[in-house]
C-alpha cells in the first residue's frame, strides 16, 4: 500500500475514432478508421433532471504522436475527483445519449465540462498486481504442414498460471505426448473421435479448444518462429474442432478399445493444458486497488436476487454493468443493491451500504443493447463515512494503445463462495468501437467488474465487464461517450 | 431473440429446494450476461437476456454442492431443474 491515500494521476489517450476494428495479434493488420467522433449514442445517460445531447471537451493533446486527444479521469484514493480533458466536441444523438435513473433518483445533478490537465509521466509500478503482470500476452504463430497452409493460433489461451509472481504450468510436460498424438489424429481423426474427445472435456476446456482453433491470427510462413508446443496444440485443436463439426456417418463409427483409450488420454491432456483456470484469488482486499472493487447483492422488484461486481469511480458512485441495476424481465430498476467494498468471504472490512439510486443509459434501458450495458449505483450520502476507499480512474485510450497493454479484471465470481475476489491479467484480443473482447477468464457474478490497464504506472479502467461468450468475454469499452457519463456520475457528491 | 432461463435448484439426495445457490452460465454459443442468479427459498432462479442457443448452466450451493445442466434456449423455454450434490 505504498501509494495509499495519495493522489495518482493518469494519462490517457483518447481516440477520435468511433469505429476501430483491431486485432491483437502482433502481425495482424490494424485497421483504423480516423473519423471524427460521432457516437450514435445509445450511451446517453439517462439522468435525473436533464438530458443532454452534446458533450464538449476542451482540446488536450498529449503527444500521442497522432494528434489523439484524451479522455481520462484520475485514479485517486480518498481524494476529490480530478479530471483531464478530451479533444473535440462529441456530438451525440439525444435519442440514446440520455441518462436514465430509477425513481429514487436524486435531483440537481449537472454535467460539467472536462478541463484538460497535465499528465505526469512518472512510471512506478505498484505492487499489488505485480504477480499478475507476467502473463505472456503476445500471440505467437507458426506453420506446420504445407507452406501455403495458414494456421491460426492463440498463444494466450494456453499460458501457464502464476504463483507468487512465478510462472507455473504443466503444459511443457504434455507437449511431447501431444506431439506423438498429432500424426495419428491428423490421419485418423473423424467425427466420432472428435466428438468423443470433446464430450470428455470440461466446458472451460471446450471453450479453450474453440478459441485456439478459431480466434488466433493468421500467420505467414517464415515470418514467425514457431513455438513447437503451441503449434502442435494449435494443429490438434484445429483438427479437433473441424472434425467435431462434421456429421457422423449414417452407420456411426465404431470405436475400438485402442481408440477409446486414445480419446480418453487426449481429452485428459487437453483438459490439463486448456482447461486450466488462470484466475488468482486476492485475499488482501483492503489493499489498493482491491478495496475499490465491490461485491454486489442485487434485489429486483420480482424478488429475485443476483450477484454482481462494481467499482468505485467517485465517493458515492459505484460503476457496474447495466444489467446489475436494470433487468428488463425482473421489474426494471433494482429494488436495492447491497455494496460491499473489499469483500473477502464473509468479511466486510468496510461494512456495506444499501442503495436504491441507480443510473444507466437509454441504450441499455430502452434498447437493451449489450454494448451500452453499463450503469452505476449512487450510494447514500455519507456511505462508508470517512473510510478512504478511493476510486478508479477511467480512460478512453486509442485502440492501438489498448492492444499493447495487458488488461486486468477482478471481480466476485459466482462459482466461488460469496464473496471472494478473483481475477487475472491478459492482453485484450479485439477492440471494436464500443466493445473490448478478451480471453480473461470470467464467470457469472463478475458482471460490472473493472477492466483496467496501467499507463505510466497509473490504473485506468478501460472497460466494464458484462458478457461471457465462448469466442471471447467482453466489456463495454470506455468510449468518450461512456467516459462522459461516468464522469458525470462520478461527480455526485 | 433474447430470452431467459429459469428453473429450480434441487438437492439430489433429499429432493429439497436449495436456497441461496448461485446459478451461472459457464459456456454457450451466444453472448450471455455474466450476472449470477441466486436461488430463493424455493430454489428458484432466473437468468435473463440469453440469446437462442445451447448453454451449460452450473449451480453452486452454499455447502459446496454442485450441479450442472445443458440447456437449449428456445422460444418455448420451460423451467429446468438442476440437481446438486
Amino acid at each position: 500500500m505504498e501509494n495509499a491515500y495519495g493522489l495518482s494521476n493518469e494519462q490517457t489517450m483518447d481516440e477520435q475514432n468511433s469505429d476501430i476494428p483491431i486485432n491483437t495479434s502482433s502481425n495482424a493488420n490494424v485497421k483504423k478508421s480516423k473519423t471524427v467522433l460521432s457516437y450514435q449514442s445509445d450511451d446517453s445517460d439517462i439522468g435525473t433532471s436533464t438530458s443532454r445531447s452534446y458533450l464538449n471537451f476542451k482540446n488536450s493533446l498529449i503527444g500521442s504522436g497522432e494528434g489523439d486527444g484524451e479522455y481520462s479521469s484520475e485514479e485517486t484514493i480518498g481524494e476529490a475527483p480530478i479530471t483531464t480533458g478530451g479533444t473535440e466536441s462529441a456530438e451525440e444523438s439525444a435519442e440514446f445519449s440520455e441518462e436514465i435513473s430509477n425513481p429514487n433518483q436524486e435531483s440537481g445533478e449537472e454535467y460539467y465540462e472536462a478541463a484538460p490537465d497535465k499528465l505526469t509521466e512518472n512510471y512506478s509500478e505498484e505492487s499489488n498486481e505485480e504477480g499478475l503482470f507476467d502473463v505472456i500476452g503476445s500471440v505467437v504463430g507458426g506453420l506446420l504442414g504445407g507452406e501455403s497452409e495458414e494456421i491460426r493460433e492463440a498463444g494466450t489461451a494456453i499460458e501457464g498460471g502464476f504463483e507468487n509472481g512465478q510462472e507455473v504450468g504443466s503444459q511443457e510436460e504434455i507437449f511431447p505426448f501431444l506431439a506423438a498424438l498429432v500424426p495419428t489424429l491428423i490421419s485418423s481423426i473423424g467425427p466420432a473421435v472428435a466428438k468423443g474427445v470433446m464430450s470428455k472435456l470440461s466446458p472451460r476446456a471446450r471453450v479453450g479448444v474453440k478459441k485456439i482453433a478459431a480466434s488466433a491470427p493468421k500467420v505467414v510462413a517464415g515470418k514467425v518462429i514457431p513455438r513447437a508446443g503451441k503449434n502442435i496444440l494449435s494443429v490438434f485443436a484445429k483438427f479437433l474442432e473441424a472434425a467435431n463439426e462434421k456429421p457422423m456417418n449414417e452407420s456411426g463409427e465404431e470405436l475400438g478399445e485402442e481408440l477409446t483409450s486414445l480419446i480418453t488420454e487426449a481429452a485428459a491432456a487437453m483438459e490439463v493444458i486448456i482447461g486450466k483456470d488462470d484466475r488468482k484469488r486476492i485475499t488482501n482486499t483492503t489493499n489498493d486497488p482491491w478495496q475499490r472493487i465491490c461485491a454486489l447483492r442485487i434485489t429486483f422488484p420480482s424478488g429475485k436476487t443476483y450477484r454482481g461486481t462494481g467499482f468505485f469511480i467517485g465517493a458515492r458512485t459505484v460503476a457496474t454493468a447495466g444489467h446489475c441495476v436494470y433487468l428488463h424481465n425482473q421489474g426494471g430498476w433494482a429494488r436495492k443493491v447491497e455494496v460491499i467494498p473489499g469483500a473477502n468471504d464473509s468479511t466486510k472490512p468496510y461494512g456495506s451500504s444499501e442503495s436504491m439510486t441507480f443510473r444507466s443509459v437509454k441504450g441499455w434501458v430502452n434498447s437493451k443493447k449489450p454494448e451500452h450495458d453499463y450503469g452505476c449505483i449512487v450510494l447514500p450520502a455519507g456511505a462508508f463515512g470517512e473510510k478512504k476507499l478511493g476510486k478508479f480512474g477511467y480512460a478512453s485510450p486509442s485502440g492501438e494503445t489498448l492492444l499493447t497493454k495487458s488488461a486486468i479484471l477482478f471481480g466476485y465470481p459466482g462459482d466461488k463462495p460469496f464473496a471472494q475476489l478473483w481475477g487475472m491479467r491478459r492482453k485484450i484480443k479485439t477492440v471494436t468501437g464500443k466493445t473490448l473482447i478478451y480471453e480473461l477468464d470470467t464467470v457469472g457474478g463478475q458482471s460490472g467488474a473493472p477492466v483496467y490497464i496501467k499507463l505510466n504506472g497509473k490504473r485506468y479502467v478501460i472497460g466494464i465487464h458484462n458478457y461471457g461468450n465462448s469466442s471471447g468475454n467482453s466489456a463495454t469499452r470506455i468510449t468518450p461517450a461512456v467516459f462522459n457519463n461516468l464522469k458525470k456520475w462520478s461527480s455526485i457528491s | 431473440m433474447i430470452l431467459s432461463i429459469h428453473g429450480q435448484v434441487i438437492n439430489s439426495e433429499n429432493g429439497t429446494p436449495v436456497e441461496n445457490a448461485s446459478v451461472i452460465i459457464i459456456d454457450g454459443n451466444g453472448s450471455f450476461p455474466e450476472i449470477a442468479s441466486m436461488t430463493d427459498f424455493e430454489g428458484k432462479f432466473s437468468l435473463e437476456n440469453v440469446p437462442l442457443g445451447k448453454y451449460q448452466i452450473r449451480a453452486y450451493g452454499l455447502k459446496g454442492e454442485e450441479g450442472k445442466k445443458t440447456v437449449v434456449v428456445t422460444h418455448k423455454m420451460e423451467a429446468i431443474k438442476i440437481f446438486v450434490e
